[in-house]
């Protein structure tokens, strides 16, 4: 029973992350377009979460969902939300790259299926009850990836100082400079 | 209870004066009266630098055997804390060269990215695992597309940063996703667990390698991923293409080598190959584009992607001598790209332009220091003796020759014969001409003697000439940073 409810949800799940995901790139209004990623990124969310990857789950919700889907909405809002006209295809080379590419990735997926049906794929990896929970993460960040951890926080910091300093820049000659200085 | 590691505080030394100072600067430009920021943070930018020089040397001095430290995160041996006295010398001579550039705004925070670019730098040269080697160029590429942009009255500096973001955040996806291949294969982090797990030629192990390389390449900007250096180098402000020149060049020139024999010394012959193809194709391609330039700072730009060829021939080499000659070549490299693009700089603010040959006409004459100091750094360039150049080229060329790629020695003395036209050329446009026969004006009469840019490049000619005279010291030096890699 406990199977049929994870293969359901399994599939909700996907299903709604190709939908949206289709929706996405689809949509010509790009508002609806920036909506359509939020329900793409829950989708995801519930497949980390199938995976045992609740840490990963909630930080997809958080950040993504959360702070740069809001980021997104704010550009899109400044911009104005003035529909695309609807992609032509752009230029041949362009065409032919992406059929190159969408072959590869059928490609790809027959091979994953051949390898399931002569179930040459069943090596599932050992993991312990903790694997990816919030607590073994955290414990991650303050034992092996200390280091990492602290230089993120930097690397971050100076990503948004930098932000700043060009954001603020006046562009004409002595506008905003007085009540820069001031 | 969470056992954390120990902190070690004298390894992260540098990094922390870098980001102290940084930190400080950044609050002084905006607690501190208005006309005194500029001075406050470049004085603390200064002081940050020279005490990562020096107490990267303090490393030097302490450590003799390679140790790694927090957890296998960084590692504190000799190799790292040569870089950190690099770096940190260039960094305190380009706030020299910074000092009298004219900037509209932010005054005291150009200083501040400035420390913290070369915190990263700083930083990034001690990574021992793939986290923070990523996060480490990270950290120093985020100050300098910033930089790169800071003039953002300038189309050409805002198109600069554009093409270094979008190029740049290529280069570290890339080598993201080879840092990923790389641990699926192993399941280690570290270099030298990647190196224990025996992958042997592993397909993903190998894909991985390639694009850690690929990546690594474009910051050293070895051809062919050197696209974005000519206009990034002609865009941003000069004091920061200095910066990026000679700093950015010696941190991942030695990431790069201690990445390569630390992580994948199973895999030599399979990456002193590839590199040896990338050292050929820089030197081929740099020296023949910078014919073609007309504008001072896109020659030195391709003459940066020549010397990265140079370079790489030692790395190509996979061997201790290689390293040495490595490690000895970037001192006067360094010294003479910091000090060349200073001089340009120069002309830059007089013009109120940028800087094509013809706009060198006279300089000589008129800035007799000047005018001599590009012409020494010229000559070292292009290896003549007298200056770091020459020894540089030798030592290169001897370890490229012992460990077999004779190939590599001839086309790198055409590409030095090559080189010697346009590079010389410079020079002829320095003294055979006067300004005035060609009515190069000056923007707004002759500006003041720029003081803080003279001593900078009387420094950079010091290094350049001095390291030719004191060639064993520092080679004792390299030698003593290259044995802390295994070979």
């Amino acid at each position: 029973m406990g199977d049929v409810l994870v293969w359901l949800i399994w599939f909700l799940a996907a299903g709604g992350l190709l939908a949206s995901g289709a929706a996405v790139v689809s949509v010509s209004n790009p508002f609806y377009s920036a909506l359509a990623l939020i329900a793409n990124l829950a989708s995801l969310a519930v497949l980390y979460l199938l995976l045992s990857a609740e840490f990963l789950a909630a930080a997809q919700v958080l950040v993504y969902a959360g702070s740069v889907m809001v980021m997104f909405l704010f550009v899109v809002a400044y911009l104005g939300g003035r529909a695309d006209a609807p992609w032509a295809g752009g230029p041949p080379l362009l065409r032919t790259a992406a059929l190159v590419a969408a072959i590869a990735l059928l490609v790809e997926v027959v091979v994953v299926l051949g390898l399931a049906w002569g179930d040459n794929l069943s090596d599932p990896a050992e993991i312990s009850a903790a694997f990816g929970s919030p607590g073994a993460i955290g414990e991650l960040f303050l034992t092996d990836h200390l280091l990492a951890f602290e230089i993120t926080s930097i690397v971050l910091l100076v990503a948004a100082v930098g932000g700043v300093i060009l954001g603020t820049t006046p562009r004409r000659r002595g506008e905003n400079e007085h009540r820069r200085e001031a | 209870m969470i056992d954390t590691p120990k902190v070690d505080w004298f390894a992260l030394g540098p990094t922390l004066a870098l980001l102290g100072a940084s930190g400080v600067a950044l609050l002084a430009s905006v607690l501190v009266p208005a006309w005194m920021r500029k001075g406050v943070a470049a004085g603390l930018a200064f002081l940050g630098f020279a005490l990562a020089a020096i107490l990267g040397g303090a490393v030097f001095a302490e450590t003799a055997s390679p140790e790694t430290t927090i957890a296998g995160s960084m590692v504190q041996d000799r190799l790292g804390a040569f870089a950190q006295v690099v770096v940190g010398a260039i960094g305190a001579i380009v706030v020299l060269v910074s000092w009298a550039e004219p900037r509209r705004s932010h005054r005291g925070e150009y200083y501040a990215l400035l420390a913290a670019a070369g915190a990263g730098m700083v930083f990034f040269v001690t990574a021992s695992n793939l986290m923070t080697l990523f996060l480490g160029l990270e950290w120093f590429s985020l100050c300098l597309y910033v930089l790169v942009a800071y003039d953002t009255h300038r189309a050409r500096s805002l198109e600069a940063g554009l093409k270094y973001l979008i190029v740049g955040g290529f280069g570290s996806a890339i080598l993201l996703f080879g840092s990923a291949l790389v641990y699926g294969a192993t399941g280690e982090l570290g270099f030298a667990e990647i190196a224990a797990a025996g992958a042997g030629s592993d397909p993903f192990l190998v894909a991985g390698l390639a694009m850690v390389l690929g990546g690594l390449a474009f910051k050293v900007s070895a051809a062919p991923f050197h696209m974005w250096t000519p206009d990034v180098y002609q865009g941003s402000p000069s004091s920061v293409t200095s910066f990026m020149s000679a700093a950015t060049k010696v941190a991942a020139m030695l990431v790069l080598l201690r990445v390569l024999t630390t992580a994948f010394p199973e895999e030599r012959e399979i990456w002193t190959v590839a590199v040896a193809v990338l050292a050929a194709v820089s030197l081929v391609w740099g020296n023949l584009a910078a014919f073609a330039q007309r504008d001072v700072k896109r020659l030195l730009a391709f003459s940066s992607v020549s010397h990265a060829g140079f370079m790489l021939v030692a790395v190509a080499a996979g061997t201790e001598a290689g390293a040495e000659a490595l490690l000895y070549y970037l001192v006067p490299y360094a010294a003479m790209s910091v000090g060349a693009f200073a001089v340009v700089a120069a002309r830059e603010r007089e013009l109120g332009r940028d800087v094509s040959l013809e706009d060198l006409a006279g300089l000589g004459w008129e800035r007799p220091l000047l005018g001599l100091s590009l012409w020494v750094f010229m000559l070292g360039f292009a290896g003549f003796p007298l200056t770091g150049g020459m020894f540089g080229k030798l030592f290169v060329f001897t370890a490229a020759y012992e460990a077999g790629d004779w190939w590599l020695v001839v086309l790198g003395v055409l590409a030095t014969a090559v080189s010697i036209a346009y590079y010389l050329n410079v020079v002829r446009w320095l003294y055979m001409r006067t300004g005035a026969d060609l009515g190069v004006a000056l923007a707004g009469g002759s500006p003041p003697r720029d003081a803080a840019l003279e001593v900078a490049v009387a420094l950079t000619v010091l290094v350049t000439v001095g390291s030719f005279f004191a060639a064993q010291p520092i080679l004792d030096a390299a030698a003593d940073a290259a044995r802390s890699l295994p070979f």
